[in-house]
Parts: C-alpha cells; sequence; structure tokens
C-alpha cells in the first residue's frame, strides 16, 4: 500500500513538473542553424543565416511570402514611373523601432541613403548603386530616384538584407552596430555569444498587436547535420529550418515531428566553358543535355526531392517562362549528334566542383552519364575557399581559365528574373564579375535583359525575359540539372516557422497550436 | 632545477619566434582568398574588392607580418577579419570548455588505460588480456564522430538522460569525453601493456619477488613506476593534442571550444584566428613537454637535471 502511495505520488509530481514545463515550453521556441551567425547587419552580410536570424528582428519594405511573391512589410503600397527611374512607397504608420524610435519616411531615408554610399562599404551596396537620392515629400512617403532605369528595383527593396535599422541605433553604435541590432521586428535582440547561441525575445511594443505569440526563441549553430537531426528528435529544438535529404527519414519516421518541403528556387547546372572549341558546337551542348538524365540525377543526388528544371529560371522565380520541348534524355540521339560534330570517340574535359558529399555525388553522377557517349570526364572536387579563388580570382579571363565544366547553383535572392538571367547568362556576368561560368554571350540575351530593366511595367518585363529564357533555352550554355527542394524539420503543432525558396528562412508569425 | 627550469623557459622564446613566422607563412599559403570567401558565394567583383580593401588584404606580405608580430609582441592578437572581435576574447571564451573538456577525457583514459594495461600484461594471454586490446584495437579504430553519434542517439534521444550536445552544464562533459577518450585510452592500454611487459622481465622485478615481496607490490609498486616513463611521455603528448581540441568531436557535439573555433576560422581563411591558435597550440606543446620533462625525474630519481 505505502509502496503504491509513493508511486501514486511520484507519478503525481513527474505530470505536474510535466506540466509546468509544456506551459514553460509552449512559449519558446529553439531553432538549430546549419551555420554560425557572422553578424546581425544584414544590410552588411551576404549570408542566409544572417538574413534567417534577422527575419525576426527586422522588417522590410515590402518582403516575400511563403512563395516568394511580393508583401507588403513596412510599405503598405507602391509603384514605379513609366521609365523605371523613380519609385513611391507608402508606408505603414503606427510603426515605432524597439528603442522607441518612430519609424517614418525619415528613418526610410537614413537607412537607404547609407546603402546608397559607397564610402560605408556596406556589402549590399552592390543592390543600392544606382540610387541617385531618397525624397520623403511627408512622413509617411518615401520617392526614390535612379540614375538609371532599373525595372528590379521593387524585387530589390524585398531582398531580404534591405531592412530598416533604428537610426537611433545606427547613431549610438556606428560600426557596431552588427552587435546591437535595433529593428520593428515582432523580437528583439537579447543576447548573442558568438559561435555559441542567439535569443531573441518577445517586442511588446509591436505594431501588429496580434504577433508575437511566442516569448523567446533561441538559436544554436550547429553545422553537424545528425546532430541538428538528435537536437530536433530529443525536443532541445522545435525547428530545423535546414536539413540533408538523407536525414529526412529519421524525421518523417517519428510522430512528433515532421518534415516540410517546399520547391526551392536554386536551379543547378553544369556550366560548359564556350571558350573550348568543342562547346562553340551547339550539337556538342545538346548532346549533353540528351546524355544525362535529369529525373535519375533529383533521384541519386536529393533522393528524389528536387524537381527537372523547365526553363533557365525556377518556376516560383518572378518572370519564370516555362520552355519547350522539356528537357529530355535519349543516349542514341547524343550519340549521333556528337558523330555529326566529329566527336564520335568523345573527348576529354574536366568538371569542377565543391568537395562536400552532394557535390561529389553529382560529379560522380554526371561522370557517369557523359561515359555513355564516350565523353571521358576528370572530377575536380574543390575545397570551398580553393574553389572561390580559382573560379572567381580577380585576375582570371576567359582565355586562361582552367574549368572545361563547373557545377554551379545559383539562387536569385530578389525572386526576380533580373538577379538570375543577368549575372548567369549576359556578357556583363562572366566570371570573375559575377557567375556565369559558361561565358556565354549572346546579343539578344543581352539585350533582352537590358530592355527589361528600362521599365517598371511588369507585362513588358516578362515579354523581354521571355525572349531571353527562350534563346538560352536554344543555346544549351550549360546542362540544366536540378531545382532542390527546401526541406526543413519541425515539431508537430508548431505553425508559422518555416523554410522559403531562397534557403533563408522565416519564424515572425511561429506559434504553437493550442 | 629552478634555474634548469627558467633556463628551458627562456630557450621557448626563439622557438616560438620562429614558429611565428612559418605560421604566418602556411596560413597565407593557403590556397583561397579570405575577401573571397569572406564576401559569400553571391557577391560580385567589386563587392570583393571593396571587402579587401577595407580589410587590409592588399598590403604587401611582409608588412601584413609584420602588423601580425607587432601586435603580438605588444600583447594584442588582431581582430577577427570576419566578425571584427578581437581574437583575444574569442580565444578567452573557447579556451576553457576545451580544456575541461581535455582534463575529463584526459583523466578517465589514463587511469582506465594504466589499470587494464597493466592487468593486461599480468595475465598476458589470457582471456581478458585478449578481451582488453580487442576493446582496445576497437577504440583506436572506431571513428570518432560515428562513436559520439551513437552515444548522442543512445543516451541523449532515446534514453534522455543526457542532453544532445553545448556546454550548458558539467553533465554536458560526459559523452564528449567519452568520445574524446576512447581512443586515447585504447594507446595508452597497449602503451602500459608492452612496458609492463618489458619490465617484468627485468632483474630488479626477480629480486622483488625473490626476496619475497608479495606480487601486488611487485606490480603495482617496482614494475609500473619503472614502466611509467613511456607512459607518461605519451599521455603528455595524448594532452597537447587534446588541448589543440578535437575538431571532430567538438563538432558534433557543438562544443564552444577551440576545435571548433579553429574549424570555421580555416574554411573562412580568416587569418588572424588561425595564426593565434597555432601559436597557441605550439606554446601548449612546448610547456606539456618543459612538464613531461619534469615529471621524469620525478618518477625516477636517477635522471637529474643540469
Amino acid at each position: 500500500m505505502k509502496l503504491l502511495q509513493t508511486a501514486a505520488f511520484s507519478a503525481a509530481l513527474m505530470a505536474g513538473s510535466l506540466g509546468a514545463f509544456q506551459a514553460a515550453h509552449a512559449a519558446e521556441m529553439s531553432i538549430a542553424l546549419n551555420q554560425i551567425v557572422q553578424g546581425l547587419n544584414p544590410q552588411d552580410s551576404n549570408y542566409n543565416v544572417d538574413y534567417s536570424v534577422a527575419n525576426g528582428i527586422f522588417e522590410r519594405l515590402i518582403a516575400f511570402d511563403g512563395d516568394m511573391k511580393l508583401v507588403p512589410q513596412l510599405a503598405t503600397s507602391w509603384e514605379g514611373s513609366e521609365d523605371a527611374k523613380i519609385f513611391t512607397l507608402k508606408l505603414r504608420q503606427g510603426v515605432k523601432f524597439q528603442d522607441g524610435t518612430d519609424f517614418n519616411a525619415a528613418a526610410v531615408k537614413i537607412n537607404l541613403d547609407r546603402l546608397a554610399d559607397p564610402d560605408l562599404n556596406l556589402k549590399k551596396h552592390s543592390l543600392f548603386k544606382l540610387v541617385e537620392s531618397v525624397e520623403t515629400p511627408d512622413e509617411n512617403t518615401v520617392v526614390i530616384k535612379l540614375s538609371k532605369p532599373f525595372g528590379a528595383m521593387i524585387n530589390t527593396l524585398a531582398h531580404p538584407s534591405i531592412v530598416m535599422q533604428s537610426p537611433a541605433a545606427i547613431e549610438k553604435y556606428g560600426k557596431d552596430i552588427a552587435k546591437h541590432p535595433v529593428g520593428t521586428g515582432p523580437f528583439k535582440f537579447e543576447e548573442w555569444v558568438p559561435g555559441e547561441k542567439l535569443v531573441v525575445v518577445k517586442n511588446e511594443g509591436y505594431w501588429d498587436p496580434e504577433w508575437p505569440k511566442l516569448d523567446k526563441v533561441t538559436f544554436y549553430p550547429v553545422p553537424e547535420n545528425g546532430t541538428r537531426v538528435s537536437m530536433l528528435m530529443s525536443d532541445e529544438v522545435q525547428f530545423v529550418p535546414i536539413l540533408p535529404a538523407e536525414l529526412m527519414k529519421r524525421v518523417s519516421e517519428s510522430d512528433s515531428y515532421e518534415v516540410l518541403e517546399k520547391p526551392g528556387i536554386s536551379v543547378w547546372v553544369m556550366a560548359m566553358n564556350m571558350m573550348r572549341k568543342q562547346f562553340q558546337d551547339i550539337r556538342v551542348r545538346e548532346a549533353f543535355n540528351l546524355a544525362i538524365d535529369q529525373q535519375a540525377f533529383a533521384q541519386v543526388v536529393y533522393g528524389g526531392h528536387a524537381i527537372v528544371p523547365d526553363a533557365p529560371l525556377a518556376p516560383a522565380t518572378q518572370f519564370h517562362a516555362t520552355q519547350s520541348p522539356a528537357l529530355s534524355t535519349d543516349v542514341a540521339k547524343a550519340k549521333e549528334l556528337m558523330k555529326e560534330a566529329g566527336y564520335e570517340n568523345g573527348f576529354e574535359v574536366n568538371l569542377w566542383a565543391r568537395n562536400n558529399s552532394t557535390e561529389v555525388r553529382m560529379l560522380q553522377f554526371l561522370k557517369q552519364q557523359l561515359s555513355q557517349i564516350n565523353v571521358n570526364v576528370q572530377i575536380v572536387p574543390l575545397e570551398g575557399a580553393t574553389r572561390a579563388e580559382k573560379l572567381f580570382g580577380a585576375n582570371l579571363t576567359p582565355e586562361t581559365a582552367e574549368f572545361d565544366m563547373t557545377i554551379g547553383g545559383w539562387s536569385p535572392s530578389t525572386g526576380d528574373a533580373d538577379w538570375h538571367l543577368r549575372p548567369v547568362y549576359a556578357t556583363e556576368g562572366f566570371v570573375p564579375n559575377m557567375y556565369n561560368l559558361s561565358f556565354y554571350s549572346n546579343a539578344v540575351v543581352d539585350k533582352a535583359v537590358q530592355d527589361a530593366l528600362e521599365t517598371a511595367d511588369p507585362a513588358k518585363r516578362a515579354a523581354a525575359y521571355a525572349i531571353a529564357q527562350d534563346q538560352i533555352w536554344k543555346d544549351k550554355p550549360v546542362v540544366w540539372l536540378a531545382i532542390d527542394n527546401a526541406l526543413a524539420g519541425r515539431k508537430k503543432g508548431l505553425t508559422g516557422a518555416f523554410p522559403m525558396p531562397d534557403g533563408t528562412m522565416q519564424y515572425a508569425r511561429a506559434a504553437y497550436e493550442e | 632545477m629552478v634555474q634548469y627550469f627558467l633556463r628551458r623557459l627562456f630557450a621557448l622564446i626563439p622557438v616560438l619566434f620562429l614558429i611565428s613566422i612559418f605560421v604566418f607563412l602556411f596560413v597565407h599559403a593557403l590556397p583561397g582568398d579570405p575577401a573571397r570567401v569572406l564576401a559569400g558565394d553571391n557577391a560580385t567583383l567589386e563587392e570583393v574588392e571593396i571587402l579587401r580593401r577595407s580589410l587590409n588584404l592588399d598590403a604587401p606580405l611582409h608588412q601584413q607580418y609584420f602588423d601580425f608580430i607587432g601586435n603580438i609582441l605588444s600583447g594584442n592578437l588582431g581582430v577577427s577579419l570576419r566578425t571584427g572581435e578581437p581574437v583575444a576574447t574569442m580565444i578567452g571564451r573557447a579556451f576553457m570548455p576545451t580544456v575541461w573538456l581535455a582534463l575529463c577525457a584526459l583523466g578517465w583514459s589514463v587511469i582506465f588505460g594504466l589499470i587494464s594495461g597493466v592487468i593486461s600484461a599480468v595475465k598476458r594471454g589470457s582471456i581478458g588480456d585478449h578481451v582488453g586490446m580487442f576493446a582496445a584495437v576497437s577504440g583506436i579504430s572506431m571513428p570518432p564522430f560515428w562513436l559520439g553519434l551513437l552515444l548522442m542517439q543512445f543516451f541523449s534521444v532515446q534514453l534522455g538522460w543526457f542532453g544532445t550536445s553545448g556546454f550548458d552544464s558539467p553533465s554536458d562533459l560526459i559523452l564528449p569525453s567519452i568520445t574524446l577518450g576512447a581512443g586515447v585510452a585504447a594507446i595508452m592500454a597497449r602503451f602500459t601493456r608492452s612496458a609492463v611487459i618489458e619490465v617484468i622481465r627485468e632483474d630488479y622485478i626477480r629480486t622483488a619477488r625473490a626476496k619475497g615481496l608479495p606480487e601486488k607490490i611487485v606490480i603495482w609498486k617496482h614494475a609500473l613506476r619503472n614502466a611509467l616513463i613511456p607512459v607518461v611521455t605519451m599521455a603528455g603528448l595524448q594532452f597537447g593534442f587534446l588541448l589543440g581540441g578535437s575538431i571532430v568531436i567538438e563538432r558534433v557535439f557543438r562544443w564552444p571550444g577551440m576545435g571548433s573555433l579553429l574549424l570555421d576560422a580555416i574554411s573562412f581563411r580568416d587569418y588572424a584566428v588561425v595564426q593565434a591558435e597555432i601559436l597557441i597550440f605550439s606554446l601548449e606543446f612546448l610547456l606539456i613537454n618543459l612538464l613531461v620533462d619534469v615529471l621524469y625525474g620525478l618518477i625516477n630519481p636517477k635522471i637529474r637535471y643540469s
């Protein structure tokens, strides 16, 4: 009897403490990031992990929803002039920064002027080079004037780095602002132990009284994939925004956790260096496209969690235009084309990629596929920093480039066609300037990409980008490989925390279901 | 003795100076451009060049070395290229977690290794010896990240006894120090076993037995003490390595130590952090060597310093 009582007592105790634990737990969330946070000034960062954390602390004028469609955030409406040189934004009223400073046109001007100032060396200055002046006709209106037409300006304003910082905090902290972020977001910065953890807490004065639902969010940098999953499975974190496909099963097989999957906007390609004689022949480029089975690629490399590209742009990117014919695999026809081009016995080429496990799998798969048309691929996996130097070294020229083929993935972080087609396929994008790894140069594409920037009219821009995509699809400067899905792991019952197609994540509207 | 110690300490200065040159050259000879890596993959060439100028990476190499050594002589380890944080602060934060982990790992593995090594040696050829040595070989061969993930899966995810990772309470030391010490314990066991086997054949052991000393005293006092010299050398070396922080284990267990810091710094080509860390590792090794030399004298009074 005594024993029974003790057992009942301890069960009650456990239930009690469990209840208390859940109550405390309900208002908190922890997130395991795949990289360490570099800094908390998104305007001065090129890293998705920084943007991800900043998404709760700061807000942008215009933002993306989960499908990369533009939605109002601190601006409630916007319009561009016909010549794409003047952009007018109406601001949300009654918003305050977390330090009590008013959010208004003057605050926006201070932020945009800083971005446009080349002397400040902000990393995202490049997005604002064309800004000539920022005017504030009244408290709630901002007019941005550009020196040259730039039709992609609205999407540029939605880039995850273009956040609004408190002018008072900029004044107070100067260059140290990256350690003292003050924005208008639903969470305010509390503590950062670099390399270890970062904590944000509820902003009581948030402009939308419905939000935030959580009191505290803690971020842990956990580069090791297996450890991130273990932390999720032991409830130490409730959200893992970047989940490698090979560990997905561990999460999906459990009752308490779920896998979120969303098509990305990163298009993976194998670029062919068109300075090489062989790749100047369209028949060879076409044969390479026909020899590679994209469906099998998605299976081998991503365990099926990827889609086959149907245009140079990903479907979620603005102004994507589906192309025909769709990609197909036909080894016999590929062999025939190689024969016509005089390469019946194939040739030797090198293929560069990073040395991480995903890209090494790509290398092996592509080598095998191309051996079917007698092409002998020498695969070259490179350590990240070494690759960056060899591909983007300042003195690289098209004539001296050592690579024949390169694997590259490009994600247009403005969600707009311009920031994909221009860096990857326009002549001005030749490496090392941007990301044109094929040295592909076509006057029709260059003109269409430029035309699309001369207007802010979406219909005209769409028409120009359709021309560019059509030409690129015909010319095949790359072998299109895959668009991989963004995968994340999340505790069941948690909503509002999700991965974005551009590789960042959102948690500002996170909540536990009642 | 004190004089010997001081003389050895002063002799470290030119060695450290030479090391600083090697470290600097080695770090700068690594392929990869820090400005390029720090700017991020999507950066344009223009952004990279702006960053290079602002980080002073366009200065001539000898100038950069003099800045580096000048900083160190004035007691300043420089600032991180990546975050702008003082390197001394970063290392100050990472140092103690690694020291704790190294001490715990070394502590259990030396005790365990010594005992099992001696038992194996004494019962040579027995089943216990074979089992012990089998375990030791497994300990050496088991990839530490694998062992770490297995322990984490079993004790943290399924049983829920420990946190999976991080360093928030002393109990968080248990799993990583088991993982880190496994290899060391195995090495210590094998080393002790062969050293004791060698010593057991010596005349003075036979003498000790002949004069009727109990076997326990023969083994644990006479044999082990004489077998300790190579074992202490090995333990010292291992401690040096452990203090460097195990990159793999710190990464698996999200340990905020020197290994994690070094790995991040190397992948970002954060020259200032890499240089400072390697200099500190070298200094640690030199000091441990010195300490081991002093220990020799304590273990074997026949060794005299002059």
